[in-house]
């Protein structure tokens, strides 16, 4: 418990030097540029600089003193609570980066904070320093640089895309105008057997009747109609729902990423990346997916999963086609498996390329580093993937690689956050 | 004609379904067609030695054994086949490197119509290749002009379910040596438009997809020869009589009052009408500037020597070529026979072959002495047509309108 903090109670019993000192301190903290609020271990309010008045629209003589939830922030105070309740289990700073908060003039906006645990409070256990700033335009940067991102990869892949899409429509196309033509020929053999039956009911027919009968339904060839009808409609409707799951796909892959983590289904996550891109690695590699059936749903951001899986699935398609060349027929292997293994979620991805260089291999995630011919590679994808997956998922990303044995990249993914931060 | 044998077409596609949906599609000719079917390019390579196809369909992006690699094979050691590409591929890079060892380009999806359709035309073009003499020096030619990519992006870009004049204009503004072209001619007095025309997105208004196609085709077919090694032929002046002819064969449509499609196709006849004697130039270097001098001594026609020394003449072996692109069949008929005697009609192989005529007569009327070779029989068989008097008095205006114009 602490005591109503007053201005000079941390102050009492110091010397007049250090007393102006401390005034200066003082000065420099309220002062400072930055969000400061200082909380003592039952979240009462003991400090409020101006930064922190002026971002949130409330004055300090209205919250010291308060609680932290009841003082009237208009924050996501859930998740500012939550991350103080990380910051005091762990003993050690955390950091929330996405706390959505609305400025004094009513725009919406998102705050940055991190939390620091005190652990020597004079007589009031446990308390906090939580600093921040007012970071959205900085997340929508961001959000837009990872959406352009996205499209970019979505515009290299289109022509790829644009294959798989047109492949299917030219069979459902012709299957359709099959089945159009069978049904006017089955129609008019109804029609001839019609007029027959129709004879028949006024006098018996002779056998040279009965063979002009049989002699239509030779012509109409029903044995063939009847093994080719039922497949044509079976090819027709795979050609449809083989354009309607790339479609799907691509839908999911292009969808802008909210600023929030969702709960998402990571074997769902690669068999998306994995459709959009097949033309990219059909004809180099099969593919062998290896899901963990029981993965929990992971809160993450699927869209910058999905890129990050893009990149290491045409990374390895591209190291494979270096291997088996390029229209050989001979295809190599890329096995993607998921597994959970305590509070984590593994994903792998294997391939049997060529593998990476030793001296290329400090350097793969650096930005611009690329070992691809001009016009292949832009040295971005695998500079991406790191941030993506150590500070937005707090995971870790490795690899092993054996030249001409092939890589394996291995991400590690939380499944509570928190339990991934080191 | 010695079509006793069915028209025979070998299919190329790694992906089945889009085999047995072609297979089901054309069901309805099976009668009159020969159809076969492989998986891949080596699969087709096997067929192809053991049994005659008139014509090869094929995938590009295959494993193993590629389209382009196939073609180029089946190039090389079936010169007859009729090559068609159909393809899903939608990447101008990837695709379009192919398209010069193709005879045609379909892009997936293709409406069953026009693969039929190409499929019945290139059947029909056997046909009439067998029937004539142009069997025997078709056996003789190493080098045929091959299908000029730019072409082959336009057709595909006026076909996309979004194609717009603008991005047609784009695709032609990329090219800065044809823009010249295309507003060099679109602004000749031929055209009467009533302003200077600026850029190729508004020449592909004025002009239309269709003059447009004809420009592209005939500047780029034009643009294949190296004309130093066409000794014996002026290629310059070879292209200005047809740039001539073409704007001719529109005039006398339009004083026909035929319709705007036939108009078209009177003037992509007319400038293509002379194609075949690049070909005999770049094959027969030698024997064709000998034939063009013998033509020209004797004061005959050169198709008349052309069809001594050559067993056919350039007007069929330039049919056949685009027939074999699959340029309309009336312009590939026109063409063949723009030298026969106009028969009293008003369509449009009168129009192409009096064009064809009146672009020589009014040329030396001029003064101007004729570079591409003089055709004497230019009048023959045609000042019998009751029209011809007042088509060359169109044409002849039309040229007076352009040296005024300069």
């Amino acid at each position: 418990m602490c005591g109503t903090p007053e201005k000079g109670s941390l102050i009492e019993g110091q010397g007049t030097d250090s007393l102006a000192e401390l005034r200066n301190a003082e000065r420099l903290l309220d002062d400072l540029p930055i969000l400061l609020i200082g909380l003592c271990a039952d979240l009462r309010v003991t400090r409020w600089n101006r930064k922190a008045g002026a971002m949130l629209g409330l004055s300090a003589d209205a919250v010291i003193g308060g609680r932290l939830e009841a003082v009237g922030i208009r924050w996501d105070g859930a998740r500012v609570l939550q991350g103080l309740a990380e910051c005091r289990a762990l003993g050690r700073s955390v950091r929330v980066d996405d706390v959505a908060f609305t400025r004094p003039d009513g725009a919406e906006g998102i705050i940055g904070l991190t939390m620091h645990p005190l652990t020597r409070e004079v007589d009031s256990g446990c308390g906090f320093t939580i600093i921040g700033a007012d970071i959205t335009e900085r997340k929508q940067l961001e959000r837009q640089l990872a959406q352009s991102q996205k499209l970019r990869s979505i515009g290299q892949l289109a022509s790829g895309i644009a294959h798989e899409i047109n492949t299917p429509t030219q069979y459902v196309g012709d299957n359709t105008r099959f089945l159009q033509d069978a049904f006017a020929e089955l129609l008019s053999v109804i029609g001839v057997l019609t007029r027959w039956l129709q004879a028949a009911r006024s006098g018996p027919l002779g056998p040279e009747q009965l063979g002009a009968v049989e002699e239509e339904l030779r012509r109409a060839d029903l044995d063939y109609l009847a093994a080719e009808i039922p497949v044509a409609i079976r090819h027709t409707l795979e050609g449809v729902e083989r354009i309607a799951k790339i479609v799907r796909a691509l839908k999911e892959f292009a969808h802008p990423g909210r600023e929030e983590k969702v709960m998402a289904d990571l074997n769902a996550i690669i068999e998306t990346t994995l459709t959009v891109a097949s033309n990219e690695w059909k004809y180099v590699a099969d593919v062998v997916t290896d899901f963990d059936p029981d993965l929990p749903p992971l809160a993450c951001h699927p869209g910058e999963l999905n890129q990050v899986l893009l990149n290491l699935v045409v990374n390895a398609a591209q190291a494979i086609e270096e291997v088996v060349g390029r229209g050989t027929g001979i295809k190599g292997r890329i096995t993607i498996s998921t597994r959970r293994l305590n509070g984590w979620v593994r994903i792998r991805v294997e391939d049997t390329g060529a593998g990476i260089p030793d001296t290329a291999r400090p350097h793969i995630f650096e930005p611009f580093f690329t070992t691809k011919p001009v016009g292949r590679g832009t040295g971005q994808g695998l500079a991406l993937c790191h941030p993506v997956i150590v500070e937005k998922h707090s995971g870790r990303i490795h690899f092993e690689s054996e030249v001409g044995r092939g890589t394996a990249f291995t991400i590690e993914l939380p499944i509570e956050p928190g339990e991934g931060a080191v | 004609m010695s079509g006793s044998r069915r028209g025979a077409v070998l299919f190329v596609d790694d992906e089945p379904r889009v085999l047995q949906g072609l297979q089901r599609m054309l069901r309805r000719w099976r009668e009159e067609w020969t159809l076969g079917f492989v998986e891949s390019g080596r699969e087709a390579i096997a067929r192809l030695a053991e049994e005659p196809f008139d014509v090869l369909v094929t995938d590009l992006r295959m494993p193993g054994m590629g389209g382009e690699e196939l073609l180029r094979a089946v190039k090389e050691h079936h010169p007859r086949l009729v090559r068609i590409i159909l393809s899903g591929e939608m990447d101008p890079a990837g695709s379009f490197t192919a398209v010069h060892l193709a005879h045609r380009y379909l892009a997936k999806p293709c409406e069953p119509e026009a693969l039929v359709a190409a499929l019945t035309q290139a059947f029909a073009l056997r046909r009439w290749v067998e029937a004539s003499p142009l069997q025997g020096l078709l056996g003789r030619i190493d080098t045929l002009p091959s299908l000029p990519a730019l072409y082959a992006r336009l057709l595909s870009e006026i076909q996309a379910p979004h194609s717009s004049p603008r991005r047609v204009g784009e695709l032609i503004e990329r090219d800065v040596g044809m823009t010249a072209k295309i507003l060099q001619v679109v602004n000749s007095a031929f055209f009467g438009l009533p302003r200077q025309v600026v850029n190729a997105q508004d020449a592909v208004v004025l002009l239309g997809y269709d003059t447009l196609k004809a420009l592209v085709l005939s500047s780029r077919i034009f643009g294949q020869f190296d004309t130093r090694r066409l000794h014996g032929l002026n290629v310059e002046a070879l292209w200005e009589h047809s740039a001539r002819a073409g704007l001719f064969a529109r005039t006398i449509a339009a004083a026909e009052a035929l319709p705007r499609k036939v108009q078209d196709e009177a003037f992509t006849a007319g400038m293509l009408h002379d194609i075949g004697k690049l070909v005999l130039a770049q094959n027969f270097p030698e024997e064709y500037a000998a034939a063009l001098d013998d033509a020209r001594q004797r004061q005959r026609p050169p198709a008349e020597v052309e069809q001594v020394r050559f067993g056919a003449s350039h007007a069929e072996l330039g049919a056949y070529l685009l027939g074999l692109w699959g340029i309309e069949e009336g312009v590939v008929q026109a063409i063949a026979d723009h030298h026969q005697p106009l028969a009293p009609a008003a369509g449009l192989p009168e129009t192409v072959g009096a064009a064809n005529r009146l672009a020589h007569v009014l040329l030396e009327e001029d003064g101007r002495s004729h570079a591409a070779g003089p055709e004497p029989e230019a009048g023959d068989g045609a000042r019998g047509h009751t029209s011809f008097g007042h088509w060359q008095e169109a044409c002849r205006a039309l040229l007076m309108q352009e040296v005024n114009h300069v």
